[in-house]
């Protein structure tokens, strides 16, 4: 509900309708709770706790969850409820029958007293178990008239005691939010919120929580977060996009050196060089920002329904564009900075070349620019010392050394995978030429004896073929490394989920039906159920919870994964319970009591029903062995709990007595078959009378449909889209305008026989390998990166020890498939650029070009 | 009258088209050449020669017209077939020498060889000799950038003669080149021609290859006009 209210019980109806009639409320809801809650019937003298509830006819509170009638009527009167259907099945009773409401009161003496109050039973209920708040087992629902709620309490003899009504609005949001204007909507709320407080002033009412507003202004805060994080997870992809862009341009002006030479010569100044340079980048950068933004919001338009797999047309209403004229003025003047820069620098340096040298285009002497691989080393060495350091400061624990050293390295930590490709890639680029040698050898099969042509080349200009080799790095280091962390933490979360479930479905309030299980045995789709209770026991040593299990099945339903053991396996384990007084401890129960295999424990538990003391009874064990733990256990945090786990038989003295206000404290674990339809099992559990169940692939779906999860992994795929189409324009257009530099040689080796397919195998070669070793250098990279982060998660936050669940890197087939397509795709490119020089016009370039 | 020619071009004509505006460089071009012959080839810039001796080298095609060299038309070739032809027929040496950069003397003189597949022995061995044959042993592993104008033209002529064709075509061979230079690869064209057996045609405004031409043929807006023979 969207906001919450109190009233006085007087004219509750009243009070209702006026709320009602707001403009912007869509509905209002009024009820109120009953001093007593607890119910019996016939069939069950056995008194249980329950939520009494009156309520309107017809209206049945929001905060409840989804309501079904199951049988009867809601045509409620005095002395006839409605029962929800896991306490009808809990009590044995149904439509037509007799409840007892159960009321205790306090005489001047001090002694409690009990009176009771029959209703009947006219309606059965379900409410959606996801949704409702009651969590504990044997706490049911019971919905009166409202106005009766007052007389069952005279008639159960307790005290007087005027409940305010408690109400709840919900807001027409289709009308009042829009989460495109988040100013306007929390006004609308705010506005309708005080036009309620006025509807509430005459019956003494007031609002005490307007949920809508609070989850605008988070809203408001998550999507300004949101809007950072992107921005900054756009960082990589900008930053190629600059490189490419600044790559390009030198290119540029590298291959109409000659044109600009002969305008020098025609009397042109070196300023009027830059100038006219400065110009065409001024142009090109504005003309860049409005093609950049059209075709960026085209693509990801086209790639949202695409490379999200978890796209849902339940939301199209919120996939508008949102562009305003800021965005688009921002964009130009950056586009165009950018450009002014990028140009500057390279005009200068073209505009200062010698005229002679530039005019006399044959031969073009081979580039020979100084390298020096002192800040490349530098680069490596920083990047593999901040990794050293940082995994050397998660596992040396806290002390003053890995404090100091190691807050100074997790600055760098962010900027290491780039100083490392930088470096890496540069080091086998330019600092030596065989690694070109090499890759131009796996070219041989296409190229056949030519590849010594194409690793020459690529030789000839040392700089400019680092420069792609870095960005195809860069490119392919960042999508992998998204790739790979992504699914490794899906990954990690999924097993989480179903540790935490303990198997594939869980059911936290079974029935007091003894064939219960072998019920749910019989469903169709069930494997196995085995039965787990918490038990009610305080250990002799720290703290602890106990576990009985049935030894019989459990190992075959929850099927333990191996990171549950470590010093023993799980047959060991098994067999240690199924030992007569033994039990399994956890590694954590052990280390924090100073416990050792072998070691006694001896359990005491006073026995009481309903309150009545009834004994106590010892319970000595021995310890078996340590697991890490066991499913089903309560999972507390991240890290493994500390438990005692022995058999049903073994701890069944300690079984005896209520438990019944332990969450979950007798459970059935489910094993599901490999393509069963979990709802259709649920539903069957749900006839059963079985509650509050918990299956690990609803869970692991509602993950996925989370929205700011799916946002959050469609922008990540969309970045990667982004990558390898600016990857793949980029290159193409710098390969291009490399081959245009290169015509004149080009048309010579087609003069003296080459074919166009020969000379094309030359260029794609040389793409080829370029690109060979920026996907080596930047997949290995990437994928490097995102195991150092699992290590580093896996390690866990300083103090907090390790993670039960183990974080594993987990590479999928997107990211293969980024290997295959990414390069694939920048290969066509080549050539289609290659198709070019395959079919020149040897003649007309040879004339036009040749001197 | 030639004598068994090994190039007659009959009717040629070529018009090159450039927007709306056309340029007919060759109208009608009718010429012989017979097996063994140095001829060359004079007139004032723009009359076509460069022109016809894309033509001949299979580098352009024709507008009209037959070039037939050793009976076959090569304005009738397959592209494939022009590769091979090219690769196989023709040497071209040009005016700008148009050496691969990144290549030394030698590995320039092999890749016209590498590119017909041959084997490496027998690239190897004809290297050297070219190499030879061109004076040029002694800087067989220098890229262009490192030799002079001559020892880079004497090297593009054994780039020419890589695949030993029996033609050589030769534009402007000496235009870059100082006179001393210019004399030493006229006297290679001349052992070419008179050692080696080839057939060469010679675009050049330099005098001097007259001197060394069986015939020159003089040829104005598109047309032969005029023909001497060496005395």
């Amino acid at each position: 509900m969207d906001i919450t209210f109190s009233g006085s019980p007087a004219n509750a109806t009243e009070m209702r309708a006026d709320v009602a009639a707001v403009p912007g409320v869509a509905d209002a809801v009024i009820y109120r709770f009953a001093q007593f809650g607890q119910i019996g019937s016939d069939s069950s003298p056995a008194v249980t706790f329950a939520q009494v509830l009156g309520i309107e006819p017809g209206r049945v509170p929001h905060d409840y969850g989804a309501f079904a009638l199951v049988d009867g009527s809601m045509d409620l009167g005095r002395d006839v409820v409605a029962l929800s259907i896991d306490g009808a099945a809990a009590l044995g009773v149904g439509v037509g029958d007799r409840l007892f409401f159960q009321g205790w009161r306090q005489d001047p003496g001090g002694n409690y007293t009990t009176s009771t109050h029959n209703v009947t039973v006219a309606a059965l209920f379900r409410m959606d178990p996801a949704r409702s708040p009651i969590v504990y087992p044997g706490t049911y629902l019971v919905f009166t008239r409202l106005e009766d709620i007052g007389y069952y309490e005279a008639q159960l003899g307790l005290p007087s005691f005027e409940a305010q009504i408690q109400g709840e609005v919900i807001v027409d949001r289709e009308a009042l939010v829009d989460p495109y204007d988040l100013e306007a909507s929390q006004r609308n709320v705010v506005r309708v919120e005080r036009a309620i407080r006025n509807a509430l002033l005459p019956h003494a009412g007031y609002i005490w929580n307007n949920a809508l507003a609070s989850n605008l202004s988070n809203f408001a805060g998550v999507i300004g977060a949101q809007r950072t994080l992107y921005l900054a997870l756009s960082g990589p992809v900008i930053l190629l996009g600059l490189y490419l862009g600044a790559v390009g341009v030198d290119l540029s002006h590298a291959e109409r050196r000659r044109e600009l030479a002969i305008l020098k010569t025609r009397g042109a100044t070196g300023r009027q060089v830059v100038g006219l340079l400065l110009v065409e980048g001024v142009l090109g950068g504005g003309l860049a920002a409005v093609a950049g933004l059209a075709g960026g919001v085209a693509l990801s338009r086209l790639l949202l329904g695409v490379v999200n797999p978890f796209y849902s047309t339940a939301a199209t209403r919120y996939d508008v564009l949102a562009l305003s004229p800021w965005t688009l003025i921002l964009v130009v003047v950056l586009s165009v900075l950018f450009m002014v820069l990028v140009t500057f620098r390279s005009a200068r340096r073209t505009a200062g070349l010698p005229i002679i040298e530039t005019l006399r285009h044959y031969t073009p002497g081979e580039v020979r620019i100084g390298y020096k691989p002192t800040l490349d080393l530098v680069f490596v060495g920083l990047a593999a010392t901040t990794y050293g350091v940082v995994l050397y400061s998660q596992g040396a624990g806290d002390n003053f050394l890995t404090f100091l050293v190691g807050s100074l390295f997790f600055v760098l930590l962010p900027f290491a995978p780039i100083l490392l490709i930088l470096g890496t890639t540069r080091l086998l680029t330019r600092w030596s030429g065989r690694v070109y040698e090499w890759t131009a050898r796996v070219w041989r099969p296409v190229a056949g004896d030519l590849d010594h042509v194409i690793h020459r080349n690529l030789r000839r200009n040392p700089r400019r073929a680092a420069n792609v080799a870095v960005i195809v790095a860069l490119g392919m280091a960042f999508g992998m490394f998204i790739l790979v962390t992504a699914a490794s933490q899906l990954a990690y979360q999924e097993r989480q989920i179903r540790a935490g479930v303990g198997a594939d479905l869980r059911i936290g309030a079974p029935p007091p039906d003894a064939g219960f299980a072998s019920n749910v045995s019989a469903i169709d789709g069930v494997a196995g159920v085995t039965r787990m209770r918490t038990v009610d026991v305080t250990p002799p040593f720290g703290y602890a919870s106990v576990y009985a299990v049935d030894v019989a099945t459990f190992f075959e339903v929850t099927r333990p994964e191996p990171f549950y053991f470590r010093e023993i396996g799980a047959e060991a384990a098994r067999s240690v319970l199924a030992t007569p007084d033994q039990v399994l401890i956890t590694e954590r129960y052990r280390d924090e009591a100073f416990l050792e295999v072998g070691d006694r424990l001896p359990f005491r538990k006073d026995i009481y029903n309903r309150s009545v003391y009834e004994g106590t009874v010892f319970v000595n064990v021995t310890i078996g062995g340590t697991v890490r733990s066991l499913p089903g256990a309560e999972v507390w945090g991240a890290a493994p709990p500390p438990a005692v786990f022995g058999s049903l038989e073994t701890l069944a003295p300690l079984l005896a007595g209520d438990a019944t206000w332990l969450p979950r404290a007798d459970r059935h674990l489910v094993d599901l078959e490999p393509e069963a339809d979990w709802r259709a099992v649920r539903d069957a559990i749900l006839a059963l009378g079985g509650f509050d169940l918990t299956i690990a692939d609803e869970q692991i779906e509602e993950l996925r449909l989370n929205p700011v999860f799916r946002a959050f992994v469609g922008f990540m795929e969309m970045q990667i889209a982004f990558i390898v189409v600016i990857l793949t324009a980029g290159l193409g257009i710098i390969l291009y305008t490399a081959t245009l530099e290169r015509d004149v040689e080009f048309a010579a080796i087609r003069a003296r026989g080459a074919s166009g397919a020969q000379v094309a195998s030359l260029l794609l070669g040389e793409a080829f390998s370029i690109m060979l070793i920026g996907l080596l250098v930047g997949a290995g990279m990437g994928t490097l990166t995102a195991l150092v982060s699992t290590q580093l998660v896996t390690a866990g936050p300083g103090g907090s020890g390790e993670l039960l669940v183990p974080l594993q890197m987990v590479v999928p087939a997107e990211a293969l498939l980024l290997v295959l397509l990414g390069p694939g795709a920048m290969l066509l490119t080549a050539l289609a650029v290659s198709a070019r020089v395959a079919r020149m016009d040897v003649a007309r370039v040879l004339k036009i070009r040749g001197g | 009258m030639v004598e068994t020619p090994e190039i007659v071009t009959k009717d040629l004509i070529k018009v090159y088209r450039a927007g709306k505006s056309e340029v007919i460089a060759l109208r009608g071009l009718d010429m012989q050449v017979g097996d063994g012959e140095l001829v060359a080839l004079q007139g004032p810039s723009g009359c076509g020669k460069t022109t016809l001796l894309n033509l001949i080298g299979g580098i352009d095609r024709p507008t009209a017209g037959s070039v037939v060299v050793d009976g076959t038309n090569v304005a009738d070739m397959s592209d494939a077939d022009l590769v091979s032809y090219r690769r196989d027929r023709v040497g071209f040496v040009f005016q700008f020498f148009n050496l691969v950069p990144t290549l030394s003397a030698e590995e320039n003189i092999e890749l016209p060889m590498r590119l017909a597949g041959k084997p490496s022995e027998l690239r190897e061995k004809r290297t050297r000799g070219l190499l030879q044959l061109v004076g040029l042993e002694k800087r067989a592993v220098h890229r262009p950038d490192e030799l002079s104008g001559g020892e880079q033209q004497r090297v593009a002529i054994a780039v020419a003669l890589a695949n030993d064709p029996p033609i050589v075509l030769a534009d402007e061979p000496t235009g870059e080149l100082d006179t001393k230079t210019g004399e030493e690869i006229l006297a290679l064209f001349r052992r070419l021609n008179g050692e080696l057996r080839k057939t060469v045609l010679v675009v050049t405004h330099d005098a001097r290859v007259a001197g060394i031409a069986h015939r020159v043929l003089q040829i104005q807006d598109g047309k032969i006009v005029g023909e001497a023979a060496r005395n």
